[in-house]
């Protein structure tokens, strides 16, 4: 026998109203349960049942919001919502508190006044929705509220509205199903129960219009039968279908979230689904603001390459998000990083790009720095006192600092895992992506190629492991290359459904493309486009090694055949580093950082420079303006609110492989569902994000 | 012409004393002082009239006869750095031979190079150019010259500024540019869809 639960919330003695909501959705051999969110052990004794109804009640969501009674309730909600699959009927107060467990919002009713009365619901044709309605009529209900919801939650599907209020009736993740009047309720106990319970609430001028009112005739089946069947089916199966047009939407997460983003999983949960994600987190300011702190704050980000400050005193400017700080080599070779920012006024200390000095003076006021951070000097240092000199007021140092393999990353968060746990699984791939550049102390950076795009940053992390793309975004080039060549370089893309390229989950939102089975399966020198001066390099290489390395020479000259993405800013991309700054919420830059190696001759390193600027110009513009008509399509269209990143999660090709890495085809959506993982995972955080300004100790 | 190589044409100019050369002329771009006067008025009309034609090709997305004015071995370099590195061990924004030139062409003319559909519409302004003699050369000269460039797509408008190093060469076709060095003022900043020729 299925155990159902009517969560009921009102304490007006008065048995009648429970027993028309029981009987309105009882049915044949099922057992209820009711209980209140008074109960002591509510909590506990709310689990494993198979659908629950929440009735109306006397309180308020918005003010009786910190009562233990009300929060019990929200609790339950957004547990049931997170964490079970089962349909929720709310009714009047419970489709309030509904909403405010979802992210959405109640408060007064528009006019102000208490309503009471008898209210015509007109249906929303939405997709699936229409079909199911038919001929049916509007609804007709009764209604008794000083409160209302005024932003459903978001992702929810307008079923209904009225004159009075828009959300009358609204659909959450298919299975939350909120009502504003009650269709439990007949003329009777509207005129006989809530009208004299009522009096004192509605104006004696508007008395007269709501006893006329209440002798209309009611039509509450539809709802009653819309209800019913959500408890048989567990869902409805709604507002999967094209999106439906809400007003409100461009501005609901502003207004949703007012001046805080809820902290509750479930607001996540919403946001990040298994196959899709919604767009707010392309176009919202504030969850971009928060992303700097819970994303790139909280977690260790790629700074620079050791190779880019080799010498004692050189420096380089690097962000944390959009934190800037000054990567420093002090003259004992030790790297510190230290934010830009003086510890008196707040002006930035380093206004170069780069450099070698090993003071770094505040052009303001003359604080000086050495290149560890320590403040050593303060122009006319006897005007401050004994509590000035008790502070510490070094230049900011973030938790921990670390580096893989000439890899320099930081964090704000000191309790994140040690940078070699973090990296995990992609350690592999790091090492390997190293041994093609011939060894750690091998790599120089030579040099970048900086693009700014007018999108979202994730726009630039979804394409680094997107093996989806290639063919379409690059037809161009693919094409060029196929009229001038007869092919080359990606064209086994083409077919990258059937080819022998994998995507690996590296854990922690890490990935990796792995072109090389194709890519190096004939040669990739063979493969590669033509660069300037490629025929007197061959030339070269056949004069100067033997042809047993001469391959091995020219493989080295081309890329290393990952794509290696390690969460959040860093993708190794052939021989590249691609650094994703973020700038605003819909302005990114990329940083394509160069590599030659230490022990090539001039001829090698030079045609490695020729070959890195080949995809730049040729293939990551257009992938550039697809990531900007993105953000265009997603911004002009606010009620069309999802991003499908369901490619081959229903084809079961993503498996356990090797080594026990989650393994699928390369033109799996698997890279997006496994980083906005570690996405989603990270903004439910509230990690602590700190910085010392304590001397530096050796 | 087919030598059996499948690459066509082929770059066998860009070798080591090309490449030393290219960094001997963009040191002369940058000098602070320099000797204009050897010019005479008619070759400074010619040249003059070369780089505002290789400017307004540009303007209409004429690349073949843009590539015309080239010589058969030359080159387009776009530095992404002050002062200018050493191409061999620094990666430039763009660096071209003919060949290469001819697959950007080749890309814009496919009909799907989405960074140019719809195409950015461009209006280049060309002052103060400055014209003196190779040394040691009567039949090549350099040339230096401020731009700005005013680029419309899609709504959005961008003003590009910088200069453009040239040097150009009487060849058996006429008056040709060997290279063409574009410097951007914001070179090594991040940088919009520059996906056209700067």
């Amino acid at each position: 026998m299925k155990k159902y639960a009517l969560i009921w919330c009102s304490e007006i003695p008065n048995d009648t109203l429970r027993e028309q909501l029981l009987d309105a959705f009882r049915a044949e051999g099922e057992h209820w349960d009711v209980l209140s969110p008074a109960d002591s052990d509510f909590g506990a004794r709310a689990q494993h049942y198979a659908g629950y109804v929440i009735s109306g009640s006397e309180k308020s969501v918005v003010d009786d919001v910190e009562t233990p009674f009300v929060k019990n309730l929200l609790a339950l909600l957004r547990g049931l919502y997170a964490q079970t699959a089962v349909p929720v009927l709310g009714i009047c107060f419970g489709a309030q508190a509904m909403a405010v467990a979802l992210g959405g919002r109640a408060g007064r009713n528009p006019s102000g006044e208490f309503r009471l009365g008898v209210e015509k619901i007109e249906w929303t044709p939405v997709a699936g929705f229409a079909e199911w309605l038919g001929s049916r009529p509007p609804a007709v209900l009764v209604e008794s509220h000083g409160e209302c919801v005024v932003e459903p939650p978001p992702g929810s599907v307008l079923l209904g509205s009225s004159a009075t209020i828009e959300t009358e009736i609204f659909l959450v993740g298919g299975r939350f199903l909120g009502v504003q009047g009650h269709p439990e309720l007949d003329n009777w106990a509207l005129q006989e129960i809530l009208l004299p319970l009522h009096r004192s609430l509605v104006r004696a001028d508007h008395w007269a219009a709501m006893e006329r009112e209440s002798k209309q005739p009611l039509q509450p089946e539809a709802v009653i039968a819309l209800g019913r069947q959500l408890l048989t089916a567990g869902s409805l199966g709604l507002g999967e279908g094209p999106a439906h047009v809400r007003p409100a939407a461009a501005h609901q997460l502003r207004e949703v979230f007012g001046t805080e983003i809820p902290m509750n999983a479930s607001a996540w949960d919403r946001l990040i689904q298994d196959d899709r994600v919604h767009r707010s987190i392309y176009t919202d300011d504030r969850i971009f603001a928060r992303e700097m702190n819970q994303v790139f704050a909280a977690t260790w980000v790629y700074l620079l390459h050791e190779s880019e400050i080799p010498e004692a005193n050189d420096f380089r400017r690097a962000w944390i998000g959009t934190r800037q700080v000054i990567v420093t080599r002090d003259d004992s070779g030790h790297i510190h990083v230290l934010s830009n920012r003086c510890s008196h006024r707040g002006a930035t200390v380093c206004r170069e790009h780069s450099g070698n000095v090993s003071i770094f003076t505040c052009p303001y006021h003359g604080w000086k720095y050495d290149n560890s951070g320590q403040l050593f000097a303060i122009p006319g240092k006897a005007a401050y006192g004994p509590a000035f000199k008790a502070r510490r007021l070094n230049l900011g140092r973030p938790a921990q600092v670390a580096s893989y393999r000439g890899f320099v990353f930081a964090t704000l968060n000191p309790e994140v895992e040690p940078l070699d746990a973090h990296l995990g699984h992609a350690k592999r791939f790091i090492d390997e992506w190293i041994g093609h550049q011939g060894g750690e102390n091998n790599i120089v950076i030579s040099g970048a190629q900086r693009f700014h795009m007018d999108c979202n940053w994730k726009m630039v992390f979804d394409n680094a492991g997107d093996g989806y793309h290639v063919p379409f975004s690059h037809q161009s080039l693919l094409q060029m290359t196929s009229e001038r060549y007869g092919g080359g370089d990606m064209a086994y893309f083409a077919q990258a459904d059937r080819s022998n390229m994998k995507l690996y989950a590296l854990g922690n939102g890490h990935t990796c493309v792995d072109q090389r089975p194709d890519m190096f399966s004939i040669s990739a020198w063979e493969q590669q486009r033509p660069q300037p001066g490629r025929e007197p390099f061959e030339r070269h290489v056949a004069a100067t090694v033997g042809p047993e390395s001469a391959k091995a020479v020219l493989e080295s000259a081309v890329g290393a055949g990952m794509n290696l993405n390690i969460f959040p800013n860093l993708l190794l991309i052939g021989n590249q580093l691609q650094v994703i700054q973020p700038l605003k919420v819909d302005e990114t830059a990329i940083h394509w950082y160069a590599t030659r190696r230490r022990d090539a001759d001039s001829e090698l390193n030079t045609i490695r420079m020729r070959t890195q600027e080949d995809f730049p110009i040729m293939g990551e513009v257009d992938d550039a303006t697809n990531f900007e008509e993105c953000q265009r399509g997603l911004t002009a269209s606010p009620e069309d609110e999802w991003i499908d990143i369901s490619r081959h999660s229903e084809t079961g090709k993503d498996i356990v492989g090797d080594q026990g890495l989650l393994t699928g085809p390369v033109t799996s959506e698997m890279h997006m569902r496994m980083y906005y993982t570690q996405w989603k995972r990270l903004m439910a955080a509230e990690p602590v994000l700190q910085i010392s300004k304590e001397d530096f100790k050796r | 012409m087919n030598t059996g190589f499948r690459h066509q044409p082929q770059s066998l100019y860009v070798d080591a004393a090309f490449y030393d050369w290219l960094v001997d002329v963009s040191a002369d771009w940058n000098a602070s002082v320099r000797n204009c006067d050897k010019v005479d008025d008619v070759l400074q009309r010619e040249i003059l009239h070369l780089l505002a034609t290789e400017s307004r090709l540009l303007d209409q997305q004429a690349f073949a006869p843009w590539l015309d004015l080239f010589a058969a071995e030359c080159a387009y370099w776009t530095p992404s750095a002050r002062p200018t590195p050493d191409p061999r061990t620094a990666i430039t924004q763009e660096f071209h031979d003919r060949r290469r030139l001819m697959d950007r062409i080749a890309r814009l003319g496919t009909g799907f190079a989405y960074s140019q559909i719809p195409p950015s519409r461009t209006a280049r302004l060309l002052s103060g150019l400055e014209i003196w003699a190779s040394p040691g050369r009567d039949d090549e000269w350099r040339a230096r010259a401020n731009f700005l460039l005013a680029d419309s797509r899609q709504g959005r408008n961008r003003l590009l500024a910088g200069w453009n190093g040239f040097v150009l060469r009487k060849t058996g076709d006429g008056l040709r540019i060997v290279v063409k060095q574009i410097n951007l003022i914001d070179c090594d900043s991040p940088q919009g869809n520059n996906s056209f020729f700067l």
